[in-house]
Formats: structure tokens, C-alpha cells, sequence
């Protein structure tokens, strides 16, 4: 009894695994270009890698319906190739060889995180397969002299320029600045560069302190924020740090004139944990789904946020946007090339000029998109642009905690 | 010659050409994979030297891969030396902190000493995570080795084989020395161990020096493959984790177990990952737990006892009262 029941597990089993593989060989058929990425399905990425797969799926799904990429006269169809790099960047390392050995794919689409990017970046570069990433944003991808890799987030150290620029049009501008960052690339890279510009705009530091990745307890800072009476209070950390802090600030009563945060008030996880407590909170992004660029693949931005909205039912943000760009990018691309050549298309890529719903695309040098970020506000629960060119003005200064109801 | 000494004499015979030859018939990846395996292989074995014949549960060995991997970044990148330096460097800088943690932590014993380890491997990332010279949480580049494409995957391929190879010939030799039956007298019970004169705090130590300097070089070579690491990527408790599943699953104790085991692992995780693209981590899982119920003694049992039957199972599902 044991033994048949046994064989029929072990048959069923087989069938699981190996009735896969049939529907992929058929559909290889047809004229395609393969696009490669590795990015997290499991793991403690894996909320993040979503987003890029959603937005990269929109954008093959667009392009193909519109009659695909068209390559010396003929149309190819776009098709990606995903793994699961578990978030840990060796096994996407490797994940990255199996899909340029195996898969033979023609190019690469980035991952989610610096940290997993560079990684994947060296193998692009070993190869000499173009990389459009739009995960990474630490200027350590880039400054490795990788001719290989182009990112579609701002340097990091850029973040905070347009804070700081409003500011200058602020009634009275605040004088004194209190910087908080956490110790991973990407937020040191915002740091540092923040406090550059800040002495450039001759504005006073009055703190700059470094704190750890996950940290929960702000207390200790906030008394020294508290103490050293800043005026402008920045955070460069991650939706769960900024979330704390903004609790811990209002339990000890800190209420500078202003408390900007790179990551956090433009996702609506962290609105909905505040609720009112997030309102006056400004925010920074690449993007925001209120600005309105002409698009490439759909008409404009308006359109990319309410198909978006419809289709994956929820609200799109940078990282959606940024990563359906990637793909406008190859488009663009390969058909200005006009040839599937990896050098040529590299090539190509290095001079693009485009017009997406994520904004003009152009790469300095170094392969980093040129660009800047926007100031966002949470007033009344929702996230509104305030500048440059906001829907509604930025309210300044931050009311004070006891003041509100 | 024992029987045991015929059998792994006939085991390196025959796994040796294989493991030889395996690169002349894989494209890039399949040599990775393979690599990546070797990898597995050798830290499943040095933990072995340490869990399995020792029985002292190590679970932060990852420790001595995170050193092995940041001594050779930095001995590369910011001594600019060559990588045959970092390598030796990176072994003895791993074996080397393995004898200054393990006089202390080594006194400890079951639990305590398991959840000490844990902490020296967290404490470890937190230092390398602030340190100037490591260049912090942010990550340090390695110089890419510059050689055409193929010959690299062979470079690697090759160093890391070697490195198993005198893994397992030093687990052999040690078993039949008289410290590598102190090591097992000390996992049976230490205290007799120690009654019959053996010094037990230089034999357990000497097996995690044993065990953090194979560890420390797998994780050399794997930082010059990466050429980029960061310290949450080689500090993370996951590869302890796993190496320690390989050696279980393979057969603890046992000189071809770890080995078994990180290869049958490896290409079951890699199988699943490439047919499931979430579920993956489910059925492996499951995967995991079948085996340790059905076959606690490890793979290698399956082998050296010749049997694969329901009768087998069952025996060992009574012995073990699961």
C-alpha cells in the first residue's frame, strides 16, 4: 500500500515540475528580444522587487500591443525572463550569468537595491550586455567606471537639492539644519551630498548624525535636535525609521519649523499608519504621480497613473514609474541601434534623449539619469507637489504637535 | 587499510575526474552553479569539523566567511596586493580570530554555546558595518580579475575545488590522528573525555580554528568572484543556516556527507527556484523536513548502508521516536 501511494506522489510530483517546461518552448517561437532580470520574489525584498515587475510587465505589455520594437524593419515582440534572487545578491550574480549563458537573453533589466544592483552590474560589464536599472540609486554603481550599467533614479546625493531650494522661497527661511541619516550606501550618499549643498546655500548644520538601518528608538536624537533648537529637520532612512521617528517626535513634543524625509510620506503605508499626525510632513521623489510629463509608450503621465490604477489597483509611485521607463528606454533604444548588437544598443543608450511619463530621460556620463527631484507635502492625508511648481503651496512652518487638535 | 579508508580512497577516485572534468562540459552558469557548489561543500565541511565530529552546534560560522571575504577585499583593494596573498590572509586571519572567539565561547555548551556564535556573527557585521577601512554598510569593490570571460569561470571554478580537495583530505587525516578521536570522545561525553586525560579546550579549538580557516577561504574566493560584498550579504545568518541544513541533510559526522549534501541541496533549491518562482521556498521546505524525518542519519546513510526501502524509513522514524 505504502509503496504505491508513494509512486504516485513521486509521479504526481514529476508531472508538477516537468508540465512547465512545455508552454515555455512554444512561446519561444516567434520573433523575440528577451530581456533578463533577476530581482526578488521571496525574501526581505520582495515588497519592492513587486513593484518593478508590475511596471516592467505594464510597459512589455504596452510595447507589444503596439506592434513591438521594430529592428530593421521587422517587429520583434519583448518578452522578459525573470528569476528569483531570493534578495541576496549572490544568488542574483548568478541568476544574471544563468540568464546571459542559458537564457541568452539580449539584455538586462536591473534589480531592486544598490546593494544587489552592483553585483549584477559586474557580470553586465563582464559580459559587455547593457544594464538598465531603475533600483539603484547609490552613486557607488556608477563610479566604478562600468560603461555597462545606466539607472533611472537621481544621484543620491541630489535628493534634497529641491528641499533645500524651496526653502529659499520660504517666509522667514530657516537658518539651521539638523541632518539624520542611516548607515546604508544610499542614504550616506544623500547625506553627504545634502550637506554640501547646505553649506554651498550657507545654510548652519547644526547636527549630523548618523544612525543604524532598522533603528526604532530616536529618542536620544530627537533631545539632541531638541537641544540644538534646529530650525529644519532632515531624514534620509526608510518607510519604517521615518514612520518612528514622526511617532517619537510628536511624543516628545519636537516640532521643528519644517521635518523633510527622503523615503516614507510618498508611500501610502506610512499616511495610513500616521493618519493625521503625517499631515505637513514633506517628502522628496524623482516622481510623483501628480506631475504630468508627455509620454513614449502612453500619451502622458496622467494616463500611466490611472492604467496603472486599473490594472494592479493600486497607486503607482517612483519606483513603478522609473521602472516602466527601463523599458521605454530599450525600446527607444534598440530601434535608434537598429540592430540587436549589444555594443551598438549600448551605444544607443548612452545617447538617449527621451520624453517618458517618468520625465526626460537623459544619462551623464557616468550612466546615471540626469535629473531632479520634486518636494512633496502630505496636507490633509494626501501627498500634493509643492515644488518646484506645486499643485498647492507647501504650508510652512510645521504646526506645532500640541497646537493641533 | 580499514574498509572505511578503501571506501573514501574509491570515493576520491571517482568523484575526483568527475569534479575535474565537470567545467569542459558546462557553459558559463552550469561552471558558476558548479562553483557555487564547491562553495557550499566546503563550508557545509569545515562546519562539519566542528558540529558534526565535535558536536559543538555552531551557529555562526558565517563569521569566518564574512572575515575570509573582507580580509581579501581589503588586502586587494587597499593594500594592493595580489589575490594569492588575500587568499592565505584571508584562511589565516578566519582561523586566527577562531582561536581568539573560541577559548571563551568554546566553554560554553548545547544551547549557550549555539546562541553565542550566533552573536560573535551579528556582533562581527555590526564592526565591519562601521569600520573605515571595510568602507561601512556601503559595500567595498574587489579589482575585477582580468582574464578572457571562460577562463575566469575556470579560475574560480578551479580554486575552489582545490580548496575542498584539502578540506577533506585534512577532515581525513584528522580522524585518523589521535586529536580527531579526542574530537569525537569530546562529542560523546566531555567530561569522561576529559577524565581520560584528553585536553579538551585545545582539541575543540584547534577543530574551529580547523573549521573557521577552510570557511575563511571560501569566502576569499567567493569575494574576488563577486568583486563587490557588503556586509549584510556576507555576515547573513542564512549562510550559516545553510551550510548547516547541507551537512544534516548530507549526513553529520561523515566525511562525504557535507559534500552530498550541499550538492543535492543545491541542485534541488536551483530546480525548484527555476520551476516555482515563489513557491519554491515552500516545497523546499517540505523537502527539508522529509528528510530529516525519513533519513536523519543524512543522505550518505542511504549510501553506506545500502538500502532504500519503506522498511529503512520506518526503522529510522521508530529509532529516532519521531
Amino acid at each position: 500500500m505504502k509503496n504505491v501511494w508513494l509512486r504516485n506522489l513521486v509521479a504526481l510530483l514529476a508531472v508538477a515540475l516537468f508540465g512547465a517546461v512545455g508552454p515555455q518552448t512554444a512561446a519561444a517561437q516567434a520573433k523575440t528580444i528577451k530581456l533578463g532580470c533577476a530581482i526578488s520574489f521571496t525574501g526581505a525584498k520582495s515588497r519592492s522587487g513587486k513593484l518593478y515587475r508590475d511596471a516592467y510587465n505594464m510597459a512589455v505589455k504596452q510595447v507589444n500591443d503596439d506592434g513591438g520594437v521594430k529592428v530593421g524593419g521587422e517587429a520583434y515582440q519583448l518578452k522578459i525572463v525573470y528569476y528569483d534572487d531570493k534578495s541576496n545578491p549572490g544568488e542574483s550574480s548568478k541568476l544574471i550569468e544563468k540568464l546571459l549563458a542559458e537564457d541568452k537573453v539580449n539584455f538586462l533589466l536591473g534589480p531592486y537595491s544598490s546593494g544587489i544592483t552592483i553585483p549584477d552590474s559586474l557580470v553586465a560589464r563582464r559580459y559587455r550586455v547593457p544594464m538598465i536599472e531603475g533600483g539603484g540609486a547609490s552613486g557607488k554603481i556608477f563610479s566604478h567606471g562600468n560603461k555597462y550599467v545606466f539607472g533611472t533614479l537621481p544621484p543620491a546625493g541630489q535628493y534634497f537639492k529641491s528641499t533645500l531650494e524651496m526653502t529659499q522661497t520660504l517666509k522667514p527661511a530657516p537658518k539651521t539644519l539638523a541632518l539624520l541619516y542611516a548607515d546604508d550606501k544610499f542614504d550616506v550618499s544623500v547625506a553627504e551630498g545634502t550637506k554640501k549643498l547646505a553649506a554651498g546655500m550657507g545654510l548652519k548644520i547644526v547636527l549630523f548624525e548618523k544612525y543604524a538601518e532598522h533603528t526604532s528608538d530616536f529618542n536620544s536624537i530627537l533631545t539632541k535636535i531638541k537641544a540644538a533648537n534646529a530650525e529644519m529637520v532632515l531624514v534620509a532612512g526608510h518607510t519604517e525609521e521615518s514612520l518612528n521617528f514622526t511617532q517619537q517626535a510628536k511624543e516628545l513634543n519636537v516640532s521643528p519649523k519644517l521635518i523633510g524625509m527622503t523615503v516614507g510620506p510618498s508611500e501610502a503605508d506610512f499616511r495610513k499608519s500616521l493618519g493625521a499626525d503625517a499631515n505637513y510632513i514633506f517628502g522628496v521623489a524623482s516622481w510623483s504621480p501628480q506631475m504630468n510629463f508627455p509620454g513614449f509608450l502612453l500619451p502622458d503621465t496622467q494616463e500611466f497613473v490611472k492604467k496603472f490604477k486599473a490594472k494592479f489597483n493600486y497607486d503607482p509611485d517612483y519606483h513603478n514609474a522609473s521602472a516602466f521607463a527601463n523599458v521605454a528606454v530599450f525600446k527607444d533604444a534598440i530601434e535608434r541601434a537598429g540592430s540587436l548588437d549589444a555594443a551598438a544598443v549600448r551605444n544607443a543608450i548612452a545617447k538617449t534623449d527621451l520624453k517618458t511619463i517618468y520625465g526626460r530621460v537623459r544619462f551623464a556620463k557616468n550612466g546615471q539619469m540626469k535629473g531632479a527631484s520634486v518636494v512633496l507635502q502630505i496636507q490633509g492625508g494626501e501627498v500634493y507637489q509643492v515644488f518646484p511648481d506645486g499643485v498647492r503651496p507647501p504650508i510652512y512652518p510645521f504646526p506645532a504637535w500640541k497646537s493641533r487638535r | 587499510m580499514n574498509k572505511k579508508t578503501v571506501w573514501r580512497i574509491a570515493g576520491f577516485a571517482v568523484l575526483l575526474p568527475a569534479a575535474l572534468l565537470f567545467p569542459l562540459v558546462g557553459n558559463n552558469f552550469i561552471i558558476r552553479f558548479g562553483t557555487d557548489m564547491l562553495m557550499f561543500a566546503i563550508m557545509a565541511s569545515a562546519w562539519n569539523i566542528i558540529g558534526g565530529y565535535t558536536g559543538y552546534a555552531s551557529f555562526g560560522n558565517v563569521v569566518f566567511f564574512g572575515i575570509g571575504a573582507y580580509i581579501t577585499a581589503v588586502v586587494m583593494e587597499k593594500a594592493g596586493l595580489p589575490f594569492w596573498a588575500a587568499y592565505m590572509a584571508a584562511g589565516g586571519g578566519a582561523a586566527l580570530f577562531a582561536v581568539l572567539i573560541g577559548l571563551p565561547v568554546l566553554r560554553l555548551k548545547g544551547h549557550y554555546f549555539a546562541i553565542a556564535t550566533l552573536g560573535v556573527a551579528e556582533a562581527m557585521k555590526a564592526l565591519v558595518q562601521n569600520l573605515k577601512i571595510t568602507e561601512g554598510n556601503a559595500g567595498i569593490y574587489l579589482p575585477m580579475l582580468d582574464m578572457p570571460i571562460r577562463t575566469q569561470y575556470y579560475f574560480f571554478f578551479y580554486i575552489m575545488l582545490a580548496t575542498l580537495i584539502v578540506t577533506l583530505l585534512a577532515t581525513h587525516f584528522l580522524l585518523r590522528s589521535r586529536l580527531g578521536y579526542a574530537l569525537i570522545a569530546i562529542r560523546e561525553d566531555e567530561d569522561a573525555a576529559e577524565s581520560i586525560g584528553i585536553n579538551t579546550t585545545v582539541a575543540k579549538t584547534i577543530a574551529f580554528a580547523l573549521s573557521g580557516l577552510f570557511t575563511g577561504l571560501a569566502g576569499s574566493v567567493h569575494a574576488y568572484q563577486q568583486a563587490f560584498i557588503k556586509p549584510d550579504s556576507v555576515f547573513t545568518v542564512h549562510i550559516t543556516v545553510k551550510m548547516l541544513v547541507m551537512a544534516v541533510f548530507g549526513g553529520m559526522g561523515t566525511l562525504f556527507g557535507p559534500l552530498l549534501g550541499a550538492c543535492s541541496i543545491e541542485v534541488i533549491s536551483e530546480f525548484l527556484s527555476n520551476y516555482f518562482l515563489v513557491a519554491h521556498t515552500l516545497f523546499f521546505g517540505a523537502i527539508v523536513i522529509l528528510a530529516i524525518v525519513f533519513t536523519p542519519r543524512g543522505m550518505i546513510d542511504l549510501f553506506s548502508q545500502r538500502r532504500l526501502s519503506i522498511a529503512y524509513f520506518l526503522q529510522n522514524i521508530r529509532e529516532h521516536r519521531i
